[in-house]
């Protein structure tokens, strides 16, 4: 091959399509090396690019928040799992696992006894500082349950759907297993 | 037509253009997100990550005037809300072909690859669906398929695929060059 390969055929042995003449070419040719790493940085960033996951409607949600100046929602982290840690023998006699306790922390602190009811799950819960929000709110698919918050912190949410489920507490989530 | 360029969309989003704001971020939400995920950061992490550097971008609308130089801000923002976001959760991040995540700026050669991973991005957005597609399966899927594949995949004539790509990367190419220079 004397003349210099087609553009396509330069990308196609650069993804990876073998082609002896234009690899041969491009051996002996210095224009179409430098041609060839062109097309490599080319493919290489579109190949980067094309494996990340389109962006969520929640990450375009925060965004558009951000222009108009409300509060983002915070992810609140698992810091306590009762079930994570091995349960002694006087938990097994007294009965103590049929409550699940889950602590989690960031702008709020939220923590839950989580217990199997007649229908569902029934979780009992504290937010610190009390005040942070009027009411907790957890959706289980398309059920949602609502609880004010006392006074004192505590709310109860009754018949939730044993799933993941997302907790919201005003701008703070949690996204869990119950 | 071109696209408005990112100056262009600056200039409204000061002027609270709701709209250009909302343009601006699907043209960037991919390249910010790619920071804490390529850093190892969970998903719904990743994303108060991108609220970060939304609201940091915010804040600095007024002093970021030239739109050429966004690109880099919200790199080297990202990189930065990322390493705070590890540093809260406790979470020491380095994967092995990545630069270690510090407080610092992000090394000009990381800053070099994303940018160029966005330029493809918005190259790809500009052409046609088809072209788009085409493009995606002959050069930017690691498995290769070859050209009959690609033909059955894109329910095209084997022959007609030639004729297209040829105008497809044209078409690319000059949305490059265009996104280099600039103008788009």
């Amino acid at each position: 091959m004397g003349e210099h390969p087609e553009y396509a055929f330069l990308l196609d042995h650069v993804a990876g399509r073998e082609d002896k003449e234009v690899a041969v070419h491009i051996l002996g040719c210095a224009e179409c090396q430098a041609a060839a790493a062109k097309a490599r940085r080319l493919i290489d960033a579109g190949r980067r690019a094309a494996a990340e996951p389109k962006p969520s409607k929640r990450a375009l949600k925060i965004a558009m928040q951000a222009f108009r100046g409300e509060p983002a929602p915070s992810f609140l982290q698992l810091i306590f799992d009762s079930f994570m840690k091995p349960a002694t023998a006087e938990a097994i006699r007294s009965g103590a696992l049929t409550s699940r306790f889950l602590r989690f922390t960031g702008n709020v602190n939220v923590e839950i006894e989580v217990k199997e009811g007649a229908s569902g799950a029934e979780i009992r819960g504290l937010i610190t500082p009390a005040n942070h929000a009027p009411e907790v709110v957890v959706i289980a698919g398309k059920t949602r349950r609502r609880s004010k918050v006392a006074a004192d912190g505590t709310f109860v949410l009754r018949n939730v759907p044993k799933k993941t489920v997302e907790i919201r507490v005003g701008s703070s989530r949690v996204v869990t297993d119950l | 037509m071109a696209p408005p360029t990112d100056t262009e969309f600056l200039a409204r989003c000061r002027e609270k253009d709701e709209a250009a704001w909302k343009a601006l971020v699907e043209r960037y939400a991919a390249l910010i997100l790619s920071v804490p995920r390529r850093y190892g950061l969970a998903q719904d992490r990743a994303e108060d990550v991108m609220g970060e550097v939304c609201v940091a971008l915010v804040k600095s609308l007024d002093s970021i005037r030239d739109g050429h130089a966004l690109p880099q801000w919200l790199i080297r923002t990202a990189t930065r809300a990322t390493w705070e976001a590890a540093r809260k959760d406790r979470v020491a991040m380095t994967p092995d072909n990545l630069p270690p995540l510090t407080g610092a700026a992000p090394p000009d050669e990381m800053v070099a690859a994303l940018e160029e991973e966005q330029r493809v991005r918005e190259a790809l957005a500009q052409v046609s669906e088809r072209c788009r597609r085409l493009l995606a399966l002959l050069y930017f899927t690691v498995s290769t398929p070859d050209y009959d594949e690609v033909a059955r995949q894109m329910k095209m004539p084997r022959g007609s695929l030639g004729p297209t790509l040829a105008r497809c990367l044209d078409k690319m190419g000059a949305h490059l060059e265009g996104i280099q220079r600039g103008e788009e």
